[in-house]
């Protein structure tokens, strides 16, 4: 009897391969399996079930109804998922893309495994894709049949709504993704190592050294440059990083941050590449490689001075920190990067022999860092008087420096969820979260005022130390307190930057009299003012003006000047009096209903009847509009107001028709000022 | 046939395969020689596809191997040191190769685990190092090459298995007309089997030759002088590769046949002279030392 086999195509050739890579990796693939089923459902359960006992037979669901139980059991549904996922599912997910990248492709790392493979009648493109998909499979059968039992107690619980159909669905869109992304990385860099510990050294150094370059890299170039504050991009920081990548995704969920198209497109065309890199590599390799030290050299050799380069620069900046000084701040670099560069001579060479010959890449370690030292103490290609052209600005901010700190706080919390009660640890979060905001100046004029005082600040910075040192930018709390202090935010289309200078207060020099006198000019002007749109600020406004967010980009109502506006506010007072005395919220309902609610037009707090005061803010995370806080004029019934009490308790206010009722009018109002036409 | 053409192969700067050039005719059993780090393995493991050549070619009936599943289809290697999957048994071993080789027999595995003691079920990494190549060499032999690379293939095996497997291997050249290349540092594990034998020395090719005509080109002479002759006399007419002299008896070995060395000594008046039998190991040393190598130095 002969084997009618035919080893003809590279398809059947290839699925051959993963047919036999499959049976070999059973083991791995039911550790991984069982894994994610304790992780997702039999977790899920376990709290699920807890929820469920405690909410409604316990203590804690007392005087709840039946629906805002089960909105909370849908919550906690919600979020524990996305814990697991981010918690759970990533770092398994990126434990065992590097178990089977060894697995599958550790062959090539052993001279007696590809004598065998190598021999076989197959083509290296079906060996390849043979073995990278059986390791997809088994990274991604676990994640289905997890998530899919998942759905299921999801059901038994009831949980299964829409919201959370969909954020399972968003779960394992990540997931597929990132994963095929973390594994063809990994297996990209099986690829190009000669052993095993070359592999797992590369792929730690890898990951660490990019984010570290970007964040360090920034940090030194922020402390340094008078008026820079850099924070690097998250996105950027991931860009190069998969299991940073992998984290930030799962962290990215609906509900905690926006859900980013880009990144994700990014990440398919990266995993593309180097998918497409892996395999040419592989074709091209050198069997003899396996045990070898010189698996493509230059790419080690790249791996090895950024590594040196990012952990010494790491290093670097820790030592500076302690001791804020240059020369700490120099031979830490030197001595770090050294010791590192050593390590990674023992790591991928095993011995420490031809260091000497090795020594010239190391000089390169030292000219790249050299060449970054030296373009940030000159300020980095023009970063330092660089400024924004007004055609560019949609906006632009300062900070008053003559009244301390002025930069408004403005609460920013998450959709409440309705009736539950808040852990002290999650209030914090929501205050964690609030955000700061700014008034807004958008006018050709101001707008050019604010470029000149930028230019101003930057030369008198010149003035004062130039080049700079590292770690001139660096405020004392004196400054910032007792001397001068300018802030400038300019959002540009998208994105927004800061400079923010600081002098002591016996700092002498003309332009500092200029620069007073531009800010003062800035600050007394019209539009400034109008730049608040608070509650507290309709008081000692002319007229409501625009409000502009720090952040998120959407521009508020413009209103001009309002008839009536004693009687409007008062009107306003009124309706959100009627409207927060209607509220039937647990909360209202242990303490007993308001009888009274008053808007302070000073500050953004509304005190209620026993005098606990509360934030009035916008739900969706909508800036907030007459229109209830939508940017594309989406009528605002049926919008959901949050009252936060930053000591106690935030609520959500299912509807409040009085004040809606009066906040459309105020639109329609400014509809026919703009346009002269009535808006529905 | 297998046709060896300038090859070369390199590690980083150290040549491990230099120009070397010969052919291995169909059906033929042809051993490699030399010792560690003549460039054996380095030979085979070019001919099996798994090394790309720097320069020159191998070519089976016209092809090369690297990358061509054509050929590599016909052909199978065992190294010095197979590998086997772990927790791999023979089982997986035919569900290995059974799913690759296109002319895998499973009738010829049956037949041949029939043949070697070893549990088809039980774990190959517990098995000791000559059941494991027992196990390597019924799976290569199942893949039914026509070309047959071995590497140091009778390390570890009892002599009672090592002759059952020169048979099955005759018994396949006979039959099919497989070709072998076998490489071994030990002659004498060579010389009753392979048809040409070539000596390999870092990198190069010493010598390749016909066993046969190897043999009976060279002879070793024991001869009694009364009065003992120059030998710069006696190397005029006779090839002489080596001798040893003691009192009046003269031991040489030289090239040519028997009767025509014995005629040339004859004309220096021997008392008597006989020719005695060289091993392959005696024939390859004598054509070393005349080279001019140290055999020392070469089959360690």
């Amino acid at each position: 009897m002969t084997s009618t086999t035919s080893s003809a195509n590279k398809g059947a050739q290839a699925l051959s391969v993963l047919q036999w890579q499959l049976r070999r990796s059973s083991g791995l693939l039911a550790i991984y399996t069982a894994v994610l089923m304790l992780g997702f459902p039999v977790l899920s359960v376990f709290s699920l079930a807890q929820v469920k006992n405690n909410w409604r037979n316990g203590y804690y669901g007392q005087g709840f109804s039946a629906e805002a139980l089960q909105n909370i059991l849908e919550n906690d549904a919600t979020s524990l998922l996305s814990d697991i996922h981010t918690i759970l599912g990533v770092s398994a997910m990126l434990l065992f893309a590097i178990l089977f990248t060894i697995w599958n492709f550790g062959f090539l790392h052993k001279k007696r495994e590809i004598d065998l493979f190598h021999a076989l009648p197959v083509s290296r493109s079906a060996m390849f894709w043979g073995r990278y998909f059986a390791g997809v499979l088994c990274l991604y059968v676990p994640f289905l049949v997890a998530l899919g039992v998942e759905a299921i107690v999801f059901l038994a619980f009831g949980v299964f709504t829409p919201e959370n159909s969909l954020l399972l669905l968003q779960v394992l869109g990540q997931q597929l993704l990132m994963t095929c992304a973390m594994f063809s990385f990994t297996v990209f860099v099986a690829v190009c190592s000669g052993s095993t510990l070359d592999t797992l050294a590369s792929i730690a150094l890898i990951s660490g050294s990019y984010p570290v370059l970007i964040l360090v890299g920034a940090s030194v170039i922020s402390c340094t440059i008078p008026g820079v504050s850099l924070t690097p991009d998250l996105m950027l920081t991931c860009a190069l990083c998969p299991p940073l990548s992998a984290y930030f995704t799962a962290a990215s969920l609906p509900g905690r941050f926006n859900f980013i198209p880009g990144f994700y497109l990014w990440w398919v065309f990266l995993t593309l590449v180097l998918l497409g890199a892996a395999l040419a590599f592989y074709r091209r390799r050198k069997s003899e490689s396996a045990e070898s030290t010189v698996s493509y050299g230059p790419a080690k050799l790249v791996i090895r001075v950024l590594s040196s380069g990012a952990g010494g620069m790491l290093f670097a900046f820790l030592v500076y920190n302690l001791t804020p000084n240059m020369s700490a701040y120099l031979i830490s670099f030197v001595l770090s990067s050294m010791v590192l560069y050593v390590v990674t001579e023992l790591v991928y060479l095993k011995t420490l022999r031809r260091l000497y010959r090795h020594l010239l890449p190391y000089g390169a370690v030292l000219l790249l860092f050299g060449a970054f030292t030296l373009s940030v103490c000159f300020g980095f290609f023009g970063l330092d008087t660089y400024t924004p052209k007004v055609g560019e600005i949609t906006y632009a901010s300062l900070s008053n420096p003559f009244r301390g700190n002025m930069l408004h706080n403005y609460w920013w919390v998450a959709p409440a969820e309705e009736g539950k009660r808040y852990t002290e640890e999650e209030r914090e979060l929501l205050r964690e979260q609030g955000e700061i905001l700014q008034p807004g100046l958008s006018s050709p004029q101001r707008l050019e005022g604010m470029i000149n005082l930028n230019k101003t600040l930057a030369e008198m910075s010149r003035q004062v130390q130039y080049p700079y040192f590292i770690g001139q930018n660096n405020f004392s709390a004196r400054n910032y307190y007792e001397g001068y202090h300018f802030c400038i935010r300019y959002t540009l289309d998208g994105t927004s930057y800061s400079r923010e200078y600081s002098f002591p207060k016996d700092f002498q020099s003309p332009l500092l009299e200029e620069a007073v006198a531009s800010a003062e000019e800035l600050f007394g002007s019209k539009e400034y003012y109008e730049g608040f749109f608070a509650f507290g600020a309709t008081g000692i406004l002319e007229s409501v003006s625009k409000y502009s967010p720090e952040t998120g980009g959407n521009s508020g109502l413009l209103l001009r000047d309002v008839e009536g506006k004693e009687a409007f506010l008062a009107q306003l007072e009124e309706a959100m009096g009627t409207d927060i005395q209607a509220m039937s919220s647990d909360l209202f309902t242990q303490s007993g209903k308001l009888e009274k609610a008053t808007v302070d037009t000073r500050t953004d707090v509304i005190y209620t009847g026993d005098y606990a005061s509360f934030h009035l803010t916008y739900s969706e995370f909508a800036p907030f509009t007459a229109r209830g806080g939508f940017f594309k004029e989406e009528p605002a019934k049926g919008k959901s107001f949050l009252l936060t009490h930053p000591e106690e308790v935030t609520i959500t206010a299912q509807e409040m028709p009085e004040t809606y009722k009066l906040l459309e009018e105020l639109f329609r109002q400014e509809a026919r000022h703009t346009t002269g036409e009535d808006v529905g | 046939m297998i046709d060896i053409q300038a090859l070369t192969k390199k590690f980083g700067s150290f040549t491990a395969l230099d120009t070397i050039s010969f052919q291995v005719p169909t059906g033929s059993i042809f051993g490699l020689v030399g010792s560690n780090g003549a460039g054996k393995s380095t030979l085979l493991r070019t001919l099996a596809g798994v090394y790309r050549p720097d320069s020159g070619a191998v070519l089976f009936d016209g092809q090369a191997p690297f990358e061509n599943t054509g050929v590599k289809g016909d052909l199978f290697f065992i190294s010095d040191y197979p590998y086997f999957p772990p927790q791999g048994t023979l089982e997986d071993l035919r569900k290995l190769f059974g799913g690759f080789y296109p002319n895998w027999s499973n009738e010829t595995f049956d037949k041949l685990c029939a043949m070697f003691p070893l549990d088809r079920k039980g774990k190959l990494k517990d098995m000791s190092k000559g059941m494991q190549r027992q196990a390597a060499l019924i799976s290569a032999l199942s893949t039914r090459p026509r070309y047959f690379l071995l590497d140091e293939i009778f390390d570890g095996l009892d002599p009672v298995v090592r002759q059952l497997l020169k048979k099955l291997i005759a018994g396949e050249v006979a039959d099919r007309n497989m070709t072998v290349l076998i490489a071994s540092h030990n002659l004498r594990e060579l010389e009753d089997f392979c048809d040409t034998v070539a000596l390999l020395h870092k990198g190069g090719v010493l010598l390749e030759k016909d066993l046969d005509s190897l043999r009976l080109g060279i002879q070793r002479i024991q001869a009694v002088f009364r009065d003992m002759p120059e030998i710069s006399a006696l190397k005029e007419k006779i090839d002489i590769i080596s001798f040893e002299r003691t009192g009046s008896v003269l031991s040489f070995v030289a090239r040519g046949q028997e009767e025509e060395i014995g005629k040339e000594l004859e004309t220096f008046g021997p008392q008597f002279y006989e020719a005695i039998p060289l091993s392959l190991e005696e024939v390859f040393i004598s054509e070393m030392e005349a080279a001019g190598y140290d055999i020392n130095n070469i089959v360690g």
